[in-house]
């Protein structure tokens, strides 16, 4: 039945995409551009007419896939042209509104609503026992080197990179981990196929792991560069400087850290299915021109996208908040921080731009006591103790001085847990009471203080925990909603440091299980996230949050151990690394892997989930603060189809750049 | 700087008795006090660290006590003039609402509220110099008056409390880190100056090597050496201590340059003669010949730390809250709407740029009084 | 002087195997490598890296050997003229510099010409109206550069030129201009974005040059021949610029030396804070990132110019002032 209701959402979308490209509507409003699809009359922008006039490209009709998926507009339907400016950070593609440019193009889109609609791929078909997924693609759409999309894209994703261990990862990390083999069934149909029931797939169709360089990769550009195409892919490497046709065959595929810099230089650019494609990067610029043969239409037949060209600026933090008052920057969503509010407000007439509050429940910041630590795990086990360190927090100062009283308190980090019942709504570990706290923390036998108030540990010296992180930029939030916390704690009387680390270092201090209290970003935690991508958190920590480092590696190598991806003796000694965990910690961790195989919003979902959720929500693993914070994008005024709201996928951080084809400047 | 030696009898001017009479310390001090910048400079600077030494007493309020109400405060004005005409000093009360659309706090006047300044205040108590228990602060108001004379941060902290606080650090940076740069300098410049040759050569190249190492990677690989688990304390001192590593080579060339142009003098191969060792030659004759140049470049090199720690905070790798240091606060107030919104968390930079500018009049002033053959 | 020459050149070499040594420990130094820092970037990232691919980037990287190997292979290449490839560019590392060289050296050749053109005048009249109003306020102007910190100075010049003058914040070029082909309006978009840079990093440098300048100019001032050709009635003008100035500039000669570093260099900070894309933030990068063959060919590049400037301004020292031999340092 649940089954059903998804199926039926998403095969709904599906007809209604369908219908919109190929049948006559005459009731609804958009009739004129449905016939107009209808007929196959699409237009195009004038600077891809000009070269069609001049015989370099073929007609729109030809370069569009027989059905082309229909936008619906955000604001409006638009018009062609225009360049576009952003600034970024660094020539890494991840910053920027080229996000989509470059990883985006899902085969489908999940909606906050968690409903899937089609997207690149045409249709899906999940399996009733929930084993396989089958993917229908678009006849006719092509790569921006005008080669069809093919199933064997899909097919060479998987097969010969994920299942290619020369060259992927055998297990996918978090990815698609159940997926086990994707077979052709003709050029439009793909069938992927696991062991275990994994209907999780089909709600990842409309993630990165849905997209470009994960569930397919352009297999006529790539197999050349593979050994198993090509018997001279060593030669071929060592001619373009690689050591093997293996690490040559990852720089031309996704190892695009500086922007696939080295491919436009080499003069090769890899193909792409987005809207605009990567023609030129310096160590000030990077541009995007429109991809000709991208596959989406509006509502008039014409395709997209509407801006010619995006061109990103490179410059530091500081210079890109100045560009933005000054109205420089055209359309920012990574570089627009809560911090900088009034400023942007202050500026907003000047700088011709709106600042839009897009509601999507940011939880900021979370905190967690690492629960295996060695010397100080037992106190961090004691659920009073972590009970007092909320409380000691005083959350509405926070949000008064680093969210400028925006949003509200939130202790138990799901902001949008759809499912749960309303008494977790009314967390009483909200609330700010010192006093409560410092009688938990006598009670958990911090009770001895010495001289200056500091509370004494069992060995009679002062009690000190150290809080570390990753520097989230100098002068973020985060950073002051730190320096906070470390001064509440204090206020009860335990002794607490703060440290901030770079990546790497706190990466090698998280795996060697030496973090005591571990600060971290936690983003937009949706319903549809937390089922996807952010499952392993309530598990046993995600790589930003753990709060049970070995435990969780004890854990990861068991189920591979019990999946029979590994056995005992690939681990040192034959026995699991880390530490085993309690029970009800290996409880916590089966009923991770049944939600996965349910179905979003299925009654065997929600009573998963509510195990999970109501086991944190006792427990206090992961330990937010407040909760609710908008996500600021700042767009010049004339800037049509912004965002209002999570749309796009609504599981993944970057996606309320998703349909940015559609932006376009009055 | 200047390698010119000049004639004793340049200078046509007449000379009166007491100058040839006086002491040569005498005489540098006559010549420093001609400098008015120097003098000037040397004022402000002893000002500022008597601030320092004096930060809890001249406080408003405790270091990390918080205003929760009162985000970035401008600075409190403290008037004479009120309605009815002139008073002692008060300040009047502060409304603070959030403005509806920038969402940012504003402050607006109370006049009907004034809160006299007072002298000598009992508040949060304290430790002068560290030893005598004592609460007593120079300045203050009853509450619920503010006083933030420098106004406050961004979680409401009183920012005259933190620059003087944070005068601490800095000031001591420099200080401790041209302890250490003088001992490093004077050891291996002396060394190498007096005896020459081999060990001329090897500690010449040794300087020549640091010197060649850019700076930047040399404070990243230091810094990164330093143990995420150290206390601040010692975070500080290796702070200072990767400071000091380049700032000795300089010293160690004025003292090694010096030597050489003494060691050649006439007293100086009369007290060989005469059977004094090396070291005694050395503490004995050479140095009184310049220790005077030795104080004229330490004064120099105070101000290039305390810029130093300042440019280490910036990159990330110096000083951390809740250590409060003027790089720190600099570090925390270099973005933009610092500047548009709230410009008085600069005032930390300006204390840097008082600071630097007086100890380098200080160090010209000295440098022109220990030239015995300038009037 | 032909053997002295020579001695110094040897030990130069010397010194530069022995920096290209530390270099690659000081890189090496903090914790991890690059692929420790890029695999926890791309982690960061949710972004998936696989062990096989890590091992071959590892052996393609050489991070797989021990140090020492590491070191004999990237100082074997160097010498071959092959300075590697960047990692986090994927690209070479002579082609990565070259890209910012052109503009750091005109941007530091320029703030030089600026430096003169500011501290020489000041010095003179300083010298020549010592203690008086107008020496002091030329003393105070030209070291206020010096003592403020650059990466603050050029933030709130840049906010300032925007506020009040609508110039377009950091960067060297408008957005129009970004990556537009080259014309009369780029240059004169370019021109219009200089003022800033030239300001903050040349007040900073301003300050030593008044001082060298000041002190030599009042040693020359009060010797016997400025005095005699005073008694003779020269006029003052023709006094001042005939001798004294051109011999007290001759220490500055001697700091021309010391800049060939800071030339390539320039200001990392105020590039930074700039966004100028100039060689010191690209070191600053590859430090961070561990970028090991970037970062090491650039500061074995300042490396070796901050010795080859030492020998310049020791040989430029001794033709100048006689009494200084070779082989004997002056102090600077």
């Amino acid at each position: 039945m649940y089954k059903a209701l998804i199926m039926g959402i998403a095969l709904l979308t599906v007809n209604a995409v369908l219908f919109a490209g190929g049948s006559t509507d005459s009731g609804s409003t958009s009739a004129p551009a449905a016939s107009m699809a209808a007929s196959g009359e699409y237009s195009e922008a004038p600077m891809l007419a000009a070269m069609v006039a001049a015989g370099e490209l073929p007609p729109v009709a030809e370069r569009l896939p027989v059905e082309p998926p229909v936008m619906e507009p955000i604001d409006s339907v638009g018009t062609y042209g225009d360049t576009i400016y952003v600034f970024v950070n660094s020539t890494e593609p991840w910053n920027t509104l080229q996000e989509e440019t470059e990883r985006g193009s899902y085969l489908a889109y999940i909606r906050a609503d968690t409903t899937v609609v089609p997207n690149l791929a045409k249709g899906f078909d999940l399996a009733d026992d929930f084993l396989s997924l089958t993917i229908t693609l678009r006849e006719g759409a092509q790569w921006s080197d005008g080669q069809p999309f093919t199933a064997d894209d899909i097919v060479f994703a998987y097969e010969d990179w994920h299942f290619d261990s020369r060259v992927g990862s055998g297990t996918q990390a978090f990815w698609m981990n159940k997926v086990r083999r994707a077979i052709k069934i003709d050029d439009y149909n793909v069938r992927l196929e696991t062991d275990v029931p994994y209907p999780v797939m089909l709600a990842k169709m409309g993630e990165p792991a849905g997209g470009d360089w994960h569930s397919y990769l352009p297999k006529h550009y790539l197999e050349k560069f593979h050994i198993k195409y090509n018997p001279d892919a060593d030669a071929l490497a060592k001619e373009l400087g690689y050591d093997s046709w293996s690490l040559a065959f990852n720089a031309h595929d996704w190892e695009y850290q500086n922007g696939f810099r080295h491919l436009i230089d080499d003069n090769e650019p890899r193909p792409t299915m987005q809207p605009w494609k990567l023609i030129e990067v310096t160590d000030t610029t990077k541009v995007h021109e429109r991809n000709p043969y991208f596959y989406k239409v509006d509502e008039l037949g014409q395709q997209l996208p509407y801006l010619d060209r995006i061109i990103a600026g490179i410059a530091d933090m500081e210079t890109i908040q100045l560009k933005i008052i000054a109205g420089e920057v055209d359309y920012d969503f990574v570089n627009a921080t809560s911090d900088n509010y009034a400023l942007y407000k202050e500026n907003e007439a000047a700088g011709g731009y709106l600042l839009h509050e897009v509601p999507v429940n940011q939880i900021p910041i979370a905190f967690a006591f690492n629960q295996t630590h060695e010397e100080k795990g037992h106190i961090f086990r004691d659920l009073r103790f972590r009970q007092a360190m909320s409380l000691a927090i005083n959350a509405e100062e926070v949000l008064d001085s680093v969210y400028f009283g925006l949003g509200e308190p939130m202790v138990f980090p799901v902001a949008d847990a759809t499912f749960s019942p309303p008494e977790w709504s009314n967390n009483p570990m909200d609330a700010y009471d010192v006093d409560e706290a410092n009688r938990l923390l006598d009670a958990v036998g911090l009770d001895q203080r010495d001289g200056d108030g500091w509370r004494l540990g069992e060995d009679g010296n002062q009690f000190t925990i150290t809080i570390e992180g990753r520097i989230q930029g100098e002068h973020s939030a985060t950073g002051k909603s730190i320096e906070l916390i470390r001064e509440y704690w204090r206020a009860v009387g335990v002794h607490t440091e703060v440290k901030l680390s770079d990546n790497a270092l706190h990466a090698q201090r998280r795996d060697g299980n030496l973090l005591e209290v571990n600060v971290g970003t936690w983003g937009f935690p949706s319903e549809a996230r937390q089922y996807m991508i952010d499952r392993e958190a309530w598990v046993h920590g995600s790589h930003d949050l753990h709060w049970a480092t070995a435990w969780g590696d004890w854990l990861m190598a068991w189920i591979q151990v019990e999946e029979g991806t590994r056995s005992l003796s690939d681990y040192e000694g034959g026995v699991l690394p880390g530490l085993e965990p309690p029970e009800e910690f290996k409880q916590l961790f089966q009923w991770g892997e049944e939600l996965q195989q349910t179905v979003l919003g299925s009654p065997e979902y929600i009573e998963t989930a509510r195990k999970i959720y109501g086991f944190h929500f006792d427990n206090l693993l992961m330990q937010g603060i407040v909760g609710g914070q908008p996500l600021l994008v700042v767009a010049k005024d004339n800037l049509v189809n912004v965002p209002k709201g999570y749309f796009g996928s609504a599981a993944w951080w970057g996606d309320l750049n998703i349909e940015a084809e559609q932006l376009y400047f009055k | 700087m200047s390698t010119h030696r000049e004639d004793t009898a340049a200078g046509a001017q007449q000379l009166d008795e007491r100058y040839f009479v006086a002491s040569s310390w005498t005489l540098m001090r006559r010549k420093f006090l001609r400098h008015r910048l120097a003098l000037v400079g040397g004022v402000v600077l002893t000002v500022i660290y008597l601030l320092a030494i004096f930060a809890d007493f001249l406080a408003v309020s405790g270091r990390d006590q918080r205003y929760p109400e009162h985000l970035y405060a401008p600075p409190t004005r403290v008037r004479v003039v009120h309605e009815d005409g002139l008073r002692a000093p008060f300040v009047y009360g502060l409304q603070v609402t959030r403005d509806p659309v920038t969402r940012a706090k504003v402050f607006t006047i109370d006049r009907g509220q004034t809160f006299p300044v007072r002298l000598l205040v009992p508040g949060y108590e304290y430790r002068l110099f560290g030893l005598f228990p004592a609460r007593l602060h120079l300045l203050g108001v009853d509450a619920p008056g503010v006083l933030f004379p420098f106004g406050t941060d961004s979680l409401g902290r009183d920012m005259l409390t933190r620059v003087l606080h944070g005068a601490r650090i800095s000031l001591s940076i420099g200080l401790v880190g041209v302890a250490l740069s003088f001992l490093l300098g004077c050891l291996l410049g002396g060394l190498s100056g007096f005896f020459g040759g081999p060990v001329d050569m090897l500690v010449q190249r040794s300087i020549e090597f640091l010197q060649a190492l850019p700076t930047i990677p040399l404070w990243m690989a230091l810094a990164a050496a330093v143990p995420i688990e150290w206390p601040a304390l010692r975070v500080y001192f290796m702070i200072t201590v990767i400071l000091s590593v380049i700032g000795w080579t300089g010293l160690a060339r004025v003292v090694r340059g010096k030597l050489l142009q003494l060691r050649t003098e006439d007293y100086v191969t009369a007290a060989a003669i005469g059977g004094s060792t090396p070291m005694a030659i050395i503490l004995r004759h050479l140095l009184p010949g310049f220790l005077s140049y030795l104080i004229v470049h330490l004064t120099l090199a105070i101000p290039y730390m305390i810029l130093g720690e300042t440019a280490l905070s910036f990159i990330g790798i110096g000083l951390r809250p809740p250590v409060v240091s003027w790089g720190v606060m600099l570090q925390q107030a270099q973005n933009v709407r610092t500047i548009s919104l709230h410009p008085w968390l600069l005032i930390p930079g300006l204390f840097v740029v008082m600071v630097v500018l007086c100890f380098n009049f200080v160090g010209d002033g000295l440098r022109d009084a220990a030239d015995p053959y300038r009037r | 002087m032909a053997r002295y020459l020579l001695r110094r050149v040897a030990y130069m070499v010397m010194l530069l195997i022995l920096l290209s040594f530390v270099v690659f420990v000081i890189i090496q130094l903090p914790p991890g490598d690059y692929l420790t820092t890029y695999i926890a970037t791309l982690e960061a990232r949710r972004i998936p890296i696989t062990e096989s691919l890590l091992e071959g980037l590892r052996e393609q990287y050489g991070l797989d050997q021990p140090l020492h190997v590491q070191y004999l292979k990237w100082a074997g290449n160097f010498l071959r003229g092959d300075m590697g490839d960047s990692f986090s560019q994927n690209r070479d590392v002579v082609k990565v510099i070259s890209e910012r060289l052109a503009l750091s050296v005109t941007l530091s050749i320029s703030t030089l010409i600026l430096v003169y053109l500011i501290a020489v005048p000041i010095g003179i009249y300083s010298a020549t109206h010592p203690h008086s109003f107008g020496d002091y306020a030329a003393t105070v102007f030209g070291f206020l550069g010096l003592a403020t910190p650059n990466f603050l100075l050029a933030l709130i010049l840049m906010y300032l030129a925007f506020t009040y003058f609508g110039w377009s914040p950091g960067g060297l070029f408008s957005r129009e201009y970004m990556s537009a082909a080259w014309s009369f309006a780029k240059v004169i978009d370019l021109l219009k974005h200089l003022p800033i840079p030239l300001i903050v990093i040349g007040t900073a440098g301003t300050a030593e040059i008044i001082r060298i300048l000041r002190a030599s100019l009042l040693d020359e001032l009060s010797k016997q021949y400025v005095i005699t050709a005073r008694s003779k009635g020269m006029q003052e003008g023709a006094i001042l610029f005939k001798y004294p100035v051109r011999v007290a500039l001759n220490p500055i000669i001697s700091t021309v030396g010391y800049l060939l570093p800071a030339i390539i260099s320039g200001e990392t900070l105020t590039a930074i804070v700039l966004s100028l894309p100039t060689i010191g933030p690209l070191l600053l990068v590859a430090l961070r990132a561990q970028d090991m063959y970037l970062a090491g060919a650039i500061v074995m590049l300042l490396g070796a110019l901050i010795l080859v400037g030492n020998l310049i301004s020791d040989l430029l020292l001794a033709t100048v002032d006689p009494r200084i031999r070779f082989g004997v340092r002056a102090q600077a």
